[in-house]
């Protein structure tokens, strides 16, 4: 199977899933309407990427089914139940098409008409009852016969051929024995004659009269390859209804060094050795203990150096782990060409992708969730960015538009950069688009610089799309890129030039095992903040705070920024002081001082998303375990601010 | 000459070629009770059919897995087990 179409079954299984339990969620919860947002998305996603393949019916049965959503979200009403079942049925149908596709890398024949009821039972709002031809596809009579003679056989794996040479093929230099002896992997094979053998008097030694009939475990184009020249003289059948379970064995078949592991399996092993790292910082108490001993000096020297020995492995261990979950950023870059081609057919504008650093590694969760931001940006600068041949020939610029994908590692981070060579962004425009949608007022819109504005491209609800494309103008747009880059613990900024084009940068990192937090305190309670928000940290007299209005500001190097107080936030107020301590955050374009009772130590850990109750807790990134056995919340500030 | 004809045996050697089944079914033919001995490299079908067709004694071995497997069987006489 082509790369992309292997890649695209994986994600689309992902999304169809997010999009049926966030259909489920919505039939429990009508008004929920984050899960609303999420199936659009997960929809939106999945369109997209149907459009790379040539499967219109897919994308038909999307496009419709995403109107519905789209529809509901844009006149803010709750989606009617009634709704969710078609759209349920779109998408349990889609995932059928997407096992079809991995079997047979086409679609059904039927699929045409199957898309067409669907999109249909959406307009009506009734579920079509699709009677599905993928589920069991048929398979020729003859190789049905065969599988049945050999029902041991791990289903799906085998293909069943039958050979009928034909009489005259030893007058073509056919040898039909010994192409059969030539095809991998058979696990049965049944000889016969079509016709009874002659009296020896009229035999005919030159007259092909066998007949065979074989089931291989090999690939069918392996098969196809040893009867390549005599294709009307073979029948290949796949046997078509494959146990799931068996279905990833397949890509095992050639000989790899590469094994395919569930990455939960893999976030076990990291986990674990996370738990290793406490145990082993449990052992300072030890070393503290032997000290304190008569005599003990020589035992916490021991104990000292076995710590430290062990401490050297887990690190190596540590590494080790982290790195099996690194995989090169080219393996979604390169999905990124093919869109690109795609984009400009459909919009008649030729483009250009150049693309570098598809060697950096970074860990697999975030080279596969960066697909979906990069997508969604790309398809922006084509629609708003990248001006018609006829417009960009007026400006001087090469006909062909170009988009420039650059990867970078800096440290422990991907610094990437998009950038189009498009009409770039107005700042007036965004206020002007921003004021019209109600998202700022005019006193507001007439004090912000450059770069604030564009920041308001990533306002929720801002679009400046004045009609709706099949490519970015549905409303996902800049807010949703932000929010799945911080997912990934990323930051996106944007730069733009009128004239020359707009630059968006993301900068993530290259794996989530390790971040650094500083501890803090505020009201007696430590939580953990982690260090990559921190721009500074600063004590100020409290008299350089002041009131304006219902909020508190400081000015901070010749810039105003406001001020937020942790106390307040985690509910625990604390009384102001003569000096206070400012954490300068950067969130975006903007700073902000967090104010704190006092810092702590600065450490490396290994973060672990919130579990259980935690995790319906807003703003809380992970928990880490202190060398002390103390559990410590390490905060999200930019959800807490959001 | 790969189709080599004993006094009651008959030589499959080296490359068996396609026209060469006219050969060995002239020489069963002649005398039919002449056993086959199998010790070529290779055996086209056309004189895998003969000896399917005649059903001869063979010995020896065939030249492939496939072949040893799948069409030995068919020949193998009735007096003589496989």
């Amino acid at each position: 199977m082509d790369d992309l179409l292997a890649q695209f079954v994986i994600e689309a299984a992902e999304l169809t899933q997010q999009a049926a339990e966030d259909l489920l969620a919505l039939d429990r919860e009508p008004g929920n309407r984050a899960k609303l947002d999420s199936a659009f998305r997960a929809i939106h996603t999945l369109k997209g990427s149907v459009g790379l393949f040539d499967l219109a019916p897919m994308q038909g049965a999307l496009h419709a089914a995403e109107d519905v959503l789209g529809l509901a979200i844009k006149d803010n009403v709750e989606l009617d139940p009634a709704r969710i079942d078609p759209i349920l049925a779109v998408i349990e149908w889609i995932d059928r098409c997407v096992q079809h596709l991995q079997r047979a890398a086409t679609l059904p024949p039927e699929a045409a008409d199957e898309a067409a009821k669907l999109v249909l039972s959406l307009a009506s709002g009734r579920a079509a009852p699709v009677a599905s031809s993928l589920a069991g596809a048929t398979v020729p009579h003859w190789a049905a016969g065969l599988f049945e003679a050999h029902p041991a056989l791990q289903r799906g794996k085998a293909v069943a051929l039958r050979y009928s040479p034909a009489p005259e093929c030893f007058f073509n230099g056919d040898d039909p024995v010994s192409l059969m002896a030539a095809v991998p992997d058979l696990v049965f094979t049944r000889v016969s004659t079509r016709e009874d053998w002659p009296d020896p008097t009229e035999f005919d030694p030159f007259r092909s009269n066998l007949i065979f009939e074989a089931i291989s475990t090999a690939k069918r184009a392996e098969i196809e390859a040893v009867f390549r020249l005599i294709p009307d003289q073979i029948a290949i059948a796949q046997d078509a209804s494959p146990d799931p379970k068996e279905l990833p064995a397949e890509s095992g078949e050639t000989v790899m060094r590469t094994i395919r592991v569930d990455l939960a399996r893999i976030d076990d092993i990291v986990a674990l050795v996370g738990e290793l790292l406490t145990a082993k910082n449990g052992m300072s108490a030890l070393v503290a203990q032997a000290q304190a001993l008569e005599g003990g000096l020589a035992l916490s020297r021991n104990v000292a150096a076995a710590q430290q020995d062990l401490g050297r492995l887990v690190n190596q261990l540590q590494r080790a782990a982290t790195d099996v979950r690194m995989v090169p950023l080219g393996d979604t870059l390169r999905r990124l060409s093919r869109l690109v081609r795609e984009i400009s057919g459909q919009t008649g504008k030729p483009l250009q992708l150049d693309v570098t650093g598809g060697e950096i590694e970074a860990d697999k969760t975030i080279v596969d969730g960066l697909y979906e931001p990069m997508l969604h940006i790309i398809r922006n600068a084509v629609d708003h960015g990248i001006e018609t041949e006829e417009q960009r020939q007026i400006a001087g610029k090469p006909a062909k538009g170009t988009i420039s994908v650059d990867a970078r590692q800096v440290g422990h981070r991907i610094e990437l950069e998009l950038r189009d060579d498009g009409r770039g962004i107005e700042p007036g425009h965004i206020r002007a688009a921003a004021l019209a949608r109600g998202l700022i007022s005019a006193e507001t819109a007439a004090t912000l610089g450059e770069s604030e504005s564009l920041e308001l491209l990533f306002t929720p609800g801002f679009s400046t799309s004045e009609t709706v494309s099949n490519l970015s103008g549905r409303g996902v747009g800049m807010d949703a890129v932000r929010a799945s880059v911080r997912r990934l613990g990323g930051k996106v900024t944007i730069v733009s030039a009128v004239g020359t084009g707009t630059t968006i940068g993301l900068s993530l990192p290259t794996s989530f095992a390790m971040s650094r937090v500083i501890l803090v305190t505020v009201a007696g309670e430590q939580y953990g903040v982690p260090m990559d928000s921190i721009t500074e940290t600063v004590r100020i007299p409290a008299s350089a705070i002041t009131q304006v209005r219902s909020s508190e500001v400081c000015v901070l190097r010749d810039r105003t920024i406001p001020i937020l107080r942790l106390g307040d936030i985690v509910g625990s107020t604390v009384q102001t002081r003569s000096e206070e301590l400012l954490l300068v955050l950067e969130i975006g374009a903007s700073a902000l001082g967090l104010v704190v009772d006092s810092i702590g130590e600065r450490f490396e850990t290994l973060l672990r998303p919130p579990a259980g109750l935690l995790k319906a807790v807003k703003g809380i990134l992970g928990t880490t375990v202190l060398g002390d056995g103390r559990i410590v919340m390490v905060l999200d500030l930019e959800a807490l601010l959001a | 000459m790969t189709v080599t004809v004993e006094e009651r045996e008959i030589r499959l050697t080296g490359r068996c070629c396609v026209d060469e089944a006219e050969a060995l079914l002239s020489a069963l033919s002649a005398s039919p009770q002449s056993r086959v001995v199998l010790a070529a490299e290779r055996i086209h079908t056309a004189l895998w059919q003969v000896l399917v067709a005649m059903r001869p004694t063979v010995i020896g071995e065939a030249p492939d897995r496939f072949s040893a497997d799948h069409i030995l069987p068919l020949i193998a006489h009735k007096d003589e087990p496989p």
